[in-house]
């Protein structure tokens, strides 16, 4: 998508210059958005919470991004079972320690073992479940 | 020129002063005079550092031990939305070799080069769904058909079922790169197509 | 997969200083849901790693009181492990429903995958091949076989011999359609499916501006010019509405046309400049 001049044959001649200025003001709005205090994570860190808060530790953020790089979708959405929804499978610390879920990898041989909790269970509390930086899905 | 006109010209002008030295702000740190949506934050200096995120708790020790998305996105070739990265031509060039399985490295993705051609209305270019591109990260029933029903004709889609997370927005929008990028799946022609 | 029960390497967790809280691996051992499932079972071998991890646990606590916070993280870990140790003991349950489960998960998607290979051999145009009926009946046989093992409670082996037909499936449906390209033409049945597509059309340019140009609406000028159009859309919408409720989708699909031009007119305006 690329950013064109406004068609300024709609607009009556006396409408140009607040026009203009509402353009200049809505990519102030549009920075200051990005800047702004809204949560900044990287696209796709999923926070998982569907247990943590209720069991008093933090909630989990898993990170999509970094671990679509070294693993094809397939090998976790078909092979382990996760389904394409966070926080959509039943995944909790009796199932990753008994090697389902992320204990396929997370056991001490293929990746780092589940006695390091504070590397997964790292949100803030609070966090709702969800996929951040999801753009465009519009609001439940 | 009435009070009213002065006040409007004024403010105008200055934030056109603030938008220009906002342009020249990221125009200076990029090194490109003309990046493409100029007054967007460019993509290597968005700040997704874990301590900032506003998702992470700061005070967590492990926090350390974990990558910064800057870091490991520095060798990747570049795009507009989503993670701001171009995955396939980031696979296509070898510059990330994600395993295909995750108990044997040397397994390799069985991919099939199917186009499949959707017309739209209006003038807005076809759609192009490369299985190609893919079938190298998924299997087919990932999709087939639980999210696509394998049969001619019985997907009619729209642009708000994708924006809301279904058919192509189950990934496209939330991990896969978002809709804003029209011209990564509108890419056939209206007059190439009637050929 | 191996089925028996893997070694924890685990990382020097004192050096790297996570999960460091007495109170938290406490927790663990005595409250979890995992902790309760070991107290329930009568598996002696995971009670002895739960009494294990009360030790090291007590040991933390003894170190904790000498200021000792290297030892307190050490011991900690310990804890941490042993109890986990004790955790997969009783999982059992929890790794045969899972099984069972990725077993009818495959089993379905080989289901879907052979009736896609059933209609595409039939459609081919380049004449019928034998051996492609042929993988059919061979993927059937495989999964009578495969639920013969799963009968048995051969999960393992049923998962396998599941996959494997998988593939050959695979690769003789990818042999059908590779290099291929299909054109899905825009094609309505009736006047009244064309009218859904234009309705979801309309749809789809009004999520736009309620989600990109939402900042951008925000604004009160800019907000009020894209008003405009956007008010002419929503009454054409509305009366295409009434005339496809009168039956009349002829008329209501071109009202819902003009409706969401009007609407790609205000994200224009807003400087976002998209095909019609």
């Amino acid at each position: 998508m690329s950013s064109r001049s406004p068609r300024f044959g709609v607009l009556h001649q006396s409408n140009i210059t607040m026009f203009f200025f509402s353009l200049a003001l809505s990519f102030m709005l549009l920075a200051g958005g990005l800047f702004g205090s809204e949560a900044r994570a990287e696209y796709g860190d999923i926070v998982l919470n569907n247990y943590s808060d209720k069991n008093g530790i933090r909630p989990v953020i898993f990170p999509h991004w970094f671990h679509r790089m070294r693993y094809a979708c397939k090998s976790c959405h078909s092979d382990i079972g996760f389904p394409f929804k966070a926080g959509g499978s039943k995944v909790n610390m009796l199932n990753i320690i008994s090697g389902e879920y992320c204990g396929a990898c997370h056991n001490g041989q293929i990746a780092w073992s589940v006695e390091n909790c504070d590397l997964c269970h790292s949100a803030l509390p609070n966090t709702p479940t969800q996929v951040h930086n999801s753009v465009l899905r519009a609001p439940k | 020129m009435n009070k009213r006109q002065i006040t409007i010209t004024s403010l105008t002008l200055f934030a056109v002063a603030l938008t220009a030295l906002m342009g020249v702000g990221v125009v200076n740190a990029a090194g490109n005079p003309n990046p493409f949506n100029r007054l967007f934050v460019p993509p290597k200096e968005r700040d997704t550092a874990l301590k900032n995120d506003k998702i992470h708790d700061p005070s967590v020790p492990g926090l350390k031990l974990l990558q910064q998305p800057k870091e490991a996105f520095a060798p990747l070739p570049g795009s507009i939305g989503g993670n701001y990265i171009n995955w396939v031509q980031a696979l296509n060039k070898g510059l990330i070799k994600p395993h295909f399985d995750h108990l044997d490295a040397s397994k390799e993705a069985l991919s099939m080069d199917l186009v499949i051609v959707m017309e739209v209305k209006g003038s807005m270019p076809n759609v192009a769904f490369p299985h190609k591109e893919h079938t190298v990260w998924l299997e087919c029933t990932n999709c087939h058909d639980s999210i696509f029903k394998p049969l001619k004709g019985a997907n009619p889609m729209s642009m708000a079922e994708i924006m809301l997370g279904q058919k192509c927005g189950v990934c496209h929008g939330s991990v896969a790169f978002p809709v804003t990028e029209c011209r990564r799946c509108h890419t056939e022609s209206k007059k190439t197509a009637k050929k | 997969m191996a089925d028996e029960p893997r070694r924890i390497i685990t990382a020097d967790a004192s050096k790297l200083g996570v999960g460091q809280n007495i109170g938290f691996v406490e927790k663990l051992i005595h409250e979890s849901a995992a902790a309760k499932q070991i107290l329930k079972s009568d598996n002696p071998e995971a009670r002895a790693f739960q009494e294990k991890a009360i030790m090291h646990l007590d040991e933390a606590r003894a170190a904790e009181k000498q200021g000792n916070a290297e030892a307190v993280a050490k011991a900690l870990n310990k804890a941490k492990l042993a109890i986990f140790m004790g955790m997969r003991l009783v999982g059992g349950k929890v790794v045969k429903d899972k099984k069972q489960e990725n077993y009818n998960k495959k089993r379905h998607s080989l289901e879907s995958l052979l009736a896609a290979h059933k209609r595409i051999r039939k459609e081919n145009e380049s004449g019928q091949d034998s051996r492609d009926a042929e993988v059919e009946t061979h993927t059937q046989k495989r999964m009578q076989e495969a639920q013969a093992y799963y009968d048995k409670g051969e999960l393992i082996k049923a998962g396998d011999v599941l996959n494997n037909a998988y593939l050959s499936l695979k690769l003789s449906l990818v042999k059908l359609r590779d290099g291929k390209t299909l054109v899905r033409s825009l094609h309505f049945e009736t006047r009244e499916d064309e009218y859904r597509y234009e309705l979801r059309r309309n749809d789809t340019h009004n999520m736009l501006i309620n989600t990109v140009l939402k900042k951008k609406r925000e604004d009160p000028r800019l907000g009020k010019l894209m008003d405009i159009p956007l008010k002419e859309a929503d009454k054409l919408r509305t009366e295409a509405e009434q005339q496809a409720g009168s039956e009349n989708y002829e008329a209501a699909i071109k009202t819902l046309e003009e409706s969401t031009k009007h609407i790609i007119r205000a994200i224009r305006m807003a400087g976002i400049f998209i095909p019609g």
